[in-house]
């Protein structure tokens, strides 16, 4: 027995130090190719998911074995065509990039069915409408007055109208102004016009049976911006005249002016941005010290043109992205400037830490560092940013799906899906026209596109993602903090 | 070699060392994980090529100790059968007793062909070590049983099967080692049982150890320690040769098989060193195994397994639960530590460092039997069992003394203690870690999945060859339900298909099992041991149900 013992012992020592570094070696993604002139050569991975699953893959013109969800290894390092085949849906196809060592992941990517399921929101033709984002509500205006509004809920696909409390019946024909959305908040704010004796905000509560009640606060114009932090909704800012006012709606009316000739605000999380001069503060939305985000004068002197107007689009994570009317985009990480000109709007996926920013034809990413990943860098991380399509006309809009794995965008009077992904180049896959002037939106949760069809007027809504699909809300809470910046950009 | 195998009153020196190897096992076992936790965070590459190392590591060695215990479970089968009293008896001439065996036709059944081999090759073994010749009439029996807050009925079985196996109760002297500060109705219990098994026995004593004697802690070696010395004490009296005598010291449920004695005695007999050498049975936890959770009878299967397969290795086999070893070799090495907790396994190191390395675990393929924890409900079963497996884990606390020992051992080359201390270090740490890094560690690095490492082929090879390992962890798991579904007492019970079906099913959930009632007590134990917060015994919760 003791003979056999030792006879194992070192036969498993011998297996233990042939095995193991023979697995290292093929985990780092060494392989044995028969055919290449080098025996020992190092090789890539593909990851490849589709939504909905069970995708039949052809790599490079050649089906494979796996379906979808499928990783694909021992690739030897070059470009792959990957074509992805599922039946009622259009086929997804990409190339794709190997590199020795590395894994080139394509996950989620969404197929898009063949027979759209679209549904008409409105029985008229609509005026305009607000997507009330993080609720699945669409308000839309099917005429200049108050009793044009409907509040639509984008699963049931139904509107109401909206009922005014008894001494509010008499502003149902009161024509609106404007309307203010902020993402994730439980309200909206309309302001209407009472015929010549000032204008008037009301705040319609976003749930099934939606109530209406005035704000006492009186504007006197205009105001050039209107917000507040959706986890104070007791605090408003707006901006006029190039000032910025603060009220505590539960202390006391009065605005309370928080700076002068402002050139930018941005609301995240608890804490306002606004620019002013060649400088960004910061101030909590309760109020409490201004806090200067740069010291060096000379460097705001180089960021912030005081000719330029700004919008501010705070991460949460510590990434801030000012966008200025000239379309350039910079942050307050290094290496500061994105792109100098050009840029029509940008919108986060704090999530992933990744934000897209789009002009006339192409869409960016720009991944910064959060978390874990700021371990890996010796340095300050820098924001990394690429150009992932290219092939645009006249991109308008772009909004994060699936927690940062696609884009959905509006091209013109076209909405598009787009891979997010700097992995896979891949054609875009066109989801509906659209109405050029009414613009689109997409909500995450539901998975839906809402948009303005051109002939009808109508306003729809198309399932992009079937509901098995659909990531969790949890997920999505945490993902889709989107800040979304309109067609407004001046050249 | 005189060596104080003590933690108390040492030079200042031996003090020193003492606390250094004290916080050595806590101190690896926890920078393995706290490393593997950091590198996982910093470097998750690195950690996984790490983990696929413990992983390959992991089911090689799995599949290496499963080989040698479906080779000791066959021998456990072939010996089953053994008459092993009829051996004994050939004993009193052994040559007449070969000549006699090698004459007779060769029995029928491949085991029995093998045990009758194995069987004629020690006789020739032992005449060739012409070692003293002892014959089987000259051999005494101390059977020593502690008992603090056991119940009669526990007892009661043990004595039971003392007098009922086949080797006569006449030769042995029953000692119950009672503790002074036991309840009265424990007291009261013991004297029914001398009236129930008064002239069962060669003699039946009840030997009370005194509380409160110093230099002793509260453990059981203290109780039967004092036993021993007060046995001693009788032996001589009566003029018994302690080199005559096998002392076997059993807990209270401890249950022998019928032939535990025949086997015992024939074991010592044929052993060229007999008083160099304790005789380690295989336990099994039977007398109540049908009365208790799957999870606590895959836990104390797995003891026996762990046990099973140890008995190929005598080489390095240290003792373990009840056993039995020379009478004579007690007294000379001072009998139990008395300030100790494991007992059974120090006593061995005890001997090995007193002969200077010359001393050795014989394996012997009979079974005893012994309680599983059962503390009434599930809850409380599982927290019994915890401490149970924690105060096993405290087997720890010899190391630091082992280590002391062998830097003393000065005569004895590196290559015979290094053996022993890369075992003893390698089975503490493994037994704290080895789950940690199957069932949390390993899934660190693609929790930790930082964009740099999800971008990477190992993030994806890396799960593909753990999936590879685990799935081939199946078939080491499919054997180890056979053996233990084997070693199952075959008893008709209430539910037994059912019973079986959750056994079988309870294996799958090892790797928690194991994580939560190994992993985590020797964790516990090594980091008391680390910071110097000594345990005390304490006694399990046993009970029977009828």
């Amino acid at each position: 027995m003791l003979l056999l013992r030792r006879i194992l012992f070192y036969f498993f020592l011998a297996l233990y130090f042939t095995l193991c570094p023979l697995l290292m070696m093929a985990a780092l993604g060494y392989s044995w190719g028969a055919r290449h002139p080098q025996k020992l050569i190092k090789t890539g991975v593909i990851s490849f998911s589709t939504m909905p699953e069970n995708a039949t893959l052809y790599l490079n013109r050649k089906k494979i074995s796996q379906k979808t969800p499928a990783v694909l290894m021992n690739l030897l390092p070059g470009e792959y065509t990957l074509r992805a085949e599922l039946e009622g849906h259009a086929a997804w196809q990409g190339r794709i990039q190997v590199e020795a060592e590395k894994a080139a992941s394509i996950e989620k990517v969404v197929l898009v069915s063949t027979a759209p399921d679209a549904d008409a929101l409105t029985e008229e033709r609509v005026k305009s409408f607000e997507f009330l984002q993080g609720h699945s509500w669409v308000l839309a205006r099917l005429g200049s007055d108050f009793k044009d509004l409907q509040l639509i809920q984008l699963e049931k696909g139904k509107g109401s109208s909206l009922a005014l409390p008894g001494t509010l019946a008499r502003l149902r024909d009161a024509k609106v102004l404007s309307v203010y959305t902020v993402p994730e908040s439980r309200f909206v704010l309309v302001r209407v016009s009472n015929g010549g004796k000032g204008d008037r905000l009301l705040k319609i509560e976003i749930r099934e049976n939606p109530s209406v009640s005035e704000l006492p606060v009186v504007l006197s114009e205009e105001p050039e911006w209107l917000g507040w932090d959706a986890s104070q909704e007791n605090v408003l800012f707006y901006q006029s005249r190039g000032s910025l006012y603060r009220i505590d709606l539960k202390k006391s009316l009065r605005p309370e002016r928080l700076s002068e000739n402002v050139r930018g605000v941005g609301i995240s999380k608890g804490k306002i941005f606004y620019v002013t001069g060649t400088a960004a503060y910061r101030v909590d939305v309760n109020g409490g010290k201004t806090r200067a985000l740069l010291a060096d004068s000379l460097l705001g002197q180089e960021l912030f043109d005081p000719e330029r107007t700004y919008r501010i689009v705070p991460s949460g994570g510590g990434t801030i992205f000012f966008l200025n009317d000239k379309g350039g985009l910079f942050t307050n990480r290094l290496p500061y400037w994105i792109t100098k000109s050009g840029v029509r709007g940008v919108v986060l996926d704090s999530r992933k830490a990744q934000a897209a920013s789009w002009t006339e034809t192409g869409i960016m990413l720009a991944e910064f560092a959060s978390g874990f990943m700021l371990l890996e860098e010796d340095f300050d991380p820098a924001i990394r940013s690429r150009e992932i399509f290219s092939a645009g006309h006249d991109i308008r809009q772009v909004y994060w799906m699936q927690a940062g794995s696609h884009w959905v965008y509006r091209d013109g009077d076209k909405a598009f899906l787009m891979q997010a992904s700097a992995s896979a180049k891949s054609e875009p896959q066109l989801l509906a026209a659209v109405d050029e002037e009414f613009g689109i939106a997409y909500d995450d949760s539901t998975g839906r596109l809402v948009y303005t069809d051109p002939q009808s007027g109508k306003l729809m809504s198309q399932r992009v993602l079937p509901k098995r699909d659909l990531l969790s809300s949890e997920i999505l809470k945490t993902g889709s903090e989107i800040f979304f910046e309109k067609d407004k950009v001046t050249p | 070699m005189n060596f104080p195998f003590t933690r108390h009153h040492l030079s200042r020196k031996e003090a020193f060392l003492q606390r250094l190897f004290e916080i050595l096992p806590g101190a690896l076992s926890w920078t393995i994980l706290l490393g593997m936790v950091a590198l996982s965070a910093l470097n998750p590459i690195l950690a996984a090529l790490v983990i696929i190392a413990f992983d390959v590591y992991w089911i090689l060695r799995i599949s290496y100790v499963i080989i040698f215990l479906i080779l000791a479970y066959a021998w456990l089968e072939v010996e089953k059968k053994t008459n092993w009293m009829e051996r004994v008896q050939g004993l009193a001439n052994v040559q007449a007793h070969l000549e006699t065996l090698q004459r007779q036709p060769s029995k029928k059944g491949l085991k029995r062909r093998l045990s009758r081999w194995t069987h004629q090759k020690e006789l020739r073994h032992l005449l060739d070590s012409r070692s003293e010749h002892l014959s089987p009439e000259d051999v005494h029996h101390l059977v020593i049983m502690p008992v603090a807050s056991e119940k009669m009925e526990i007892l009661r079985a043990g004595l039971e099967s003392l007098r009922s196996g086949d080797y006569p109760s006449t030769r042995m002297v029953v000692v119950i080692a009672l503790e002074e500060w036991a309840e009265p109705k424990i007291k009261d219990g013991i004297a029914e049982l001398m009236d129930l098994f008064r002239g069962a026995f060669m003699d039946l004593r009840v030997v009370v150890h005194p509380s409160e004697i110093p230099g002793e802690a509260r453990v059981k070696g203290a109780n039967i320690t004092w036993a021993a010395r007060d046995s001693a004490d009788y032996l001589s009296r009566r003029g018994i040769p302690f080199d005559h005598v096998i002392v076997s010291c059993f807990d209270a449920d401890t249950v022998v098989s019928a032939s535990y004695f025949s086997c015992l005695t024939y074991n010592f007999l044929i052993c060229p060193q007999r008083q160099r050498a304790s005789f380690q049975p295989i336990p099994v936890y039977h007398n109540n195994i049908w009365d208790v959770p799957s999870f606590a009878k895959v836990l104390e299967t797995s003891s026996s397994f762990f046990i099973l397969a140890e008995t190929t290795n005598p080489e390095k086999l240290v003792t373990f639960s009840s056993h039995s070893m020379s009478f004579k070799a007690l007294v000379e090495i001072g009998y139990w530590p008395v300030d100790m907790i494991s007992d059974d396994s120090l006593i061995f190191w005890k001997a090995l460092l007193h002969y200077e390395g010359d001393y050795r675990t014989v394996p012997m393929y009979v079974t005893l039997s012994m309680d599983v924890i059962d503390a009434g409900s599930w809850w409380k079963t599982a927290h019994s069992i915890y401490k149970q497996k924690r105060r096993w884990a405290w087997g720890v606390e010899g190391f630091p003394i082992i280590m002391r020992g062998f830097l003393a051992m000065k005569d004895q080359p590196l290559r015979k203690k290094l053996p022993h201390i890369i075992k003893m270090l390698e089975g503490h740490i493994m037994w704290a870690t080895w789950s940690f890094m199957l069932m949390v560690i390993g899934w660190l690095p693609a929790l930790f999945a930082s964009r740099v490492y999800s971008n990477s082929v190992v993030y994806y090879s890396a799960a593909r060859i753990s999936t590879i390992i685990f799935s081939l962890s199946y078939l080491n798991l499919f054997i180890l339900i056979l053996l233990g579904l084997a070693l199952l007492p075959r008893k008709d019970v209430r539910y037994g298909f059912l019973k079986r079906l959750l056994f079988i099913l309870q294996w799958f959930l090892l790797p928690w099992t194991n994580l939560f009632f190994a992993a985590i007590p020797a964790l516990d134990a090594q980091t008391r041991l680390m910071f110097g917060k000594y345990m005390e015994f304490w006694v399990a919760d046993k009970r029977r149900v009828d």
